[in-house]
């Protein structure tokens, strides 16, 4: 048995004590949801970033996450573990913007504390996405801090225990800001609702055909990091991983 | 407004079955002019509330972010196409003080999701604060403590 540390590797390693970095965590609440998609749908979302670009209207209308902003995907040398990074955009329309579908650039809020984020963490990253093999996801959205777990029920269906917190020594108005910028999140929220129905979606597209195949090869085979989030090169390595434990 | 009476425990009714109406058929613009202005409504699970831990599923504090909740389902969200239906039983007035009258019921939101059967989505009961205002009767805080900690899928549309 690895240390936490071997285990996680060097680039994961910094990116996990960016948010637990020895001080003291107080948890703010549950969310649970089942999902009736095989759980490794749930990790290929997470470690698939362009996705939100297309789907994540909110995300994208808000500014706060998009394709064309300053972004990485990291892995360990295993290709076992992944991060997502990303440094929040303006809410404003460019050429890039123009050719996103999801782009709604008359979106704004009649009540704007629901975002309000502030910086919290050295650097300029705003969107850190962990996938922790073999089932453990850490999220850092703007403010909103939170662990999801992946149940498995059968091939068919999995459970999402989410835990969001923040920290001991955070003052009332940073409690607040975390529960409200908790409406993004979870089985309710404002971006990962698109999630869990299209997961469910997929799941049903996928029964219909068993026994079939398809082969969608964007971006070829390799399994490098990226400097950028047009990539599937952590779900490819994440499957590389999965085959070798599993022996397939 | 007094509480026990008949008259009034007939209002309360015909003020929840408005709130459901609306809901189940989509006519949100109604539906929100039956909160204050400054109104709070939360989704929170029984687990949370009893273990004391403030995360709500659902939160808005304000009659303007519930609002901007339900122009974002509209607007922005992703989801199959769904019908719910949602009964509310046992009104029951509780305490009255300066900031409004508390009222408790039961609900059930039934949800009929592409070709699967009905299932109960949510099974719970409301904490709810209510007013009146001009002659009408308006939520100022409205809480929704659903039973079981997991929700099948996702919660799309307030409770």
């Amino acid at each position: 048995m690895p240390a936490l540390e071997d285990y996680l590797g060097q680039t994961n390693l910094g990116w996990f004590d960016r948010v637990f970095d020895g001080r003291q965590l107080r948890v703010l609440g549950y969310q649970r949801q089942i999902v009736p998609a095989n759980w490794k749908l749930m990790f290929e979302n997470i470690k698939d970033p362009y996705h939100a670009s297309l789907l994540h209207v909110f995300l994208v209308s808000f500014g706060l996450f998009r394709a064309d902003m300053p972004s990485a995907v990291q892995m360990d040398a295993s290709g076992q573990h992944a991060v997502l990074v990303s440094s929040k955009g303006e809410q404003k329309a460019s050429e890039a913007t123009a050719e996103m579908k999801s782009f709604r650039s008359d979106l704004t809020l009649a009540d704007p504390r629901l975002l309000d984020p502030v910086r919290e963490f050295p650097g300029s990253a705003t969107v850190v996405m962990q996938t922790i093999w073999p089932n453990l996801i850490v999220q850092q959205q703007s403010n909103t801090l939170a662990t999801r777990q992946l149940v498995t029920r059968g091939p068919g269906a999995f459970e999402l225990h989410w835990t969001f917190f923040g920290y001991a020594d955070d003052d009332e108005d940073m409690t607040t800001r975390r529960l409200r910028q908790a409406n993004l999140m979870g089985p309710a929220g404002l971006v990962s609702i698109d999630d869990s129905e299209v997961l469910r979606l997929a799941q049903l597209g996928c029964r219909a055909g068993e026994g079939a195949s398809a082969l969608v090869e964007m971006g070829g085979r390799d399994l490098s990091d990226s400097e950028h989030i047009v990539t599937e090169a952590a779900i490819r390595a994440f499957y590389a991983h999965y085959r070798r434990v599993m022996e397939l | 407004m007094s509480p026990g009476g008949a008259v009034e425990r007939a209002r309360l009714r015909d003020f929840y079955d408005d709130y459901v109406a609306y809901l189940d058929e989509g006519d949100f613009d109604s539906w929100l002019d039956l909160f204050v202005e400054e109104s709070e409504y939360r989704v929170v699970s029984r687990e949370n509330l009893e273990r004391g831990l403030p995360l709500a599923t659902m939160r808005c504090d304000s009659r303007r972010m519930l609002a901007d909740r339900i122009h974002t389902i509209r607007r922005t969200q992703t989801f199959a196409p769904r019908a719910l239906r949602r009964f509310v039983s046992g009104i029951r007035p509780q305490r009255e003080s300066d900031s409004g009258l508390e009222v408790r019921a039961s609900f059930l939101v039934a949800e009929s999701l592409g070709d699967e059967p009905t299932r109960v989505h949510l099974a719970g009961r409301y904490v709810d604060l209510v007013v009146s205002v001009d002659g009408a009767l308006k939520f100022r805080r409205k809480v929704a403590v659903y039973d079981a900690p997991i929700i099948p899928i996702s919660l799309i549309y307030p409770v």
